[in-house]
């Protein structure tokens, strides 16, 4: 109640204009787009090689509330892609370790770190007030109880997942767009996934713009499109998707 | 009729290549199921991915029972859930 009483008054200050000079002057952007950032809640669910990058740019943009979660402990094989876990951070939980390196990277925005696994039965609570999430997630398992609860919640979600030289983010609006069970109706659940840091840094950075021109009023580019990143040879490929009248997730919400 | 089908992630290493011409037999109710199995055949890798989860014809997201037809180009993508 009284974190939306804050939003309602907030403004952006001098220092805001100063600190973001740069994006506000872009066309379409503006003082604007900078207090649509300032007032939003973005969740960042999971921060491994993907959410690092997320969190990051989603930080120094100036998005007001940033919660990140993740249960896990940053191990020596996480390095070689999640940059926001240092070697200093070895065996420390990662939502806590990322939320101290974003808060210095920005003292402007407010940071709340969960160390919570992300399963059915606690996301609502986990996505309670917040505007949107991105889906940086490493298990089918814990994205589709993801999916789930933002259908649940009507709440927009940016999907982005790698593997090896290969990445593919969507946006996900209820209702509007198909949805991860559209997608995919079932997931793989792999081992170890091959990834290489600069792959999980794009795809990243690419559900990073796409959440940021959602707030800013410009539209999404991938709505109802699934943008598949092939690095190795270097081609973006953007497919048309559509909704799945029977999917388990998202039927029921369907506009008659 | 001849197709192209372009090959990711797992499908990619079970093959070992992103990309091939097929040329199949022109047969009433060649859909992307089918194309699937005569993959499997040539590629026996693909066999234990076998669940077409996310199958494209030319752009499009389609069902696994849509046609398939000479010149379409063909992408099957597993599930991607790494991060």
């Amino acid at each position: 109640m009284e974190r939306d009483l804050q939003r309602l008054t907030t403004t952006v200050s001098n220092r805001d204009l100063d600190r973001y000079d740069r994006q506000i002057s872009i066309k379409d952007f503006g003082e604007r787009g900078q207090l649509r950032l300032k007032k939003a809640h973005v969740v960042v669910a999971g921060i491994g090689g993907v959410g690092s990058a997320v969190s990051m740019y989603l930080a120094v943009a100036g998005i007001g509330h940033l919660t990140v979660i993740d249960s896990g402990k940053v191990e020596l094989s996480n390095l070689n892609r999640q940059v926001l876990h240092w070697e200093e951070d070895l065996g420390s939980n990662k939502a806590k370790s990322a939320a101290a390196k974003l808060r210095q990277l920005n003292t402007d925005i407010e940071v709340t770190s969960v160390e919570e696994s992300i399963e059915a039965n606690n996301v609502s609570s986990l996505l309670q007030g917040a505007d949107t999430v991105v889906d940086c997630l490493d298990n089918f398992s814990a994205r589709y109880a993801l999916n789930d609860a933002a259908v649940k919640l009507n709440m927009p979600a940016f999907h982005a997942a790698c593997f090896g030289f290969e990445g593919r983010v969507t946006t996900i609006i209820p209702r509007i767009t198909p949805c991860l069970r559209c997608i995919y109706p079932r997931g793989l659940q792999l081992e170890k996934v091959p990834i290489i840091g600069s792959i999980a840094g794009t795809i990243g950075n690419i559900a990073a713009t796409e959440a940021i021109k959602f707030f800013v009023g410009l539209e999404p580019t991938l709505k109802n499109k699934l943008l598949i990143y092939d690095g190795q040879r270097l081609i973006y490929n953007l497919v048309n998707i559509s909704r799945n009248p029977e999917c388990p997730s998202c039927r029921e919400m369907r506009i008659k | 009729m001849k197709v192209k089908v372009k090959f990711f992630a797992q499908h990619r290493e079970a093959v070992g290549k992103s990309e091939i011409e097929l040329n199949i037999e022109k047969t009433e109710g060649t859909t992307v199921a089918r194309l699937y199995e005569a993959l499997v055949a040539k590629y026996p890798g693909l066999a234990k991915l076998s669940r077409i989860t996310l199958a494209v014809v030319n752009y499009n997201m389609v069902n696994e029972w849509e046609m398939v037809k000479d010149g379409d180009e063909v992408a099957f993508f597993p599930p991607m859930g790494g991060a």
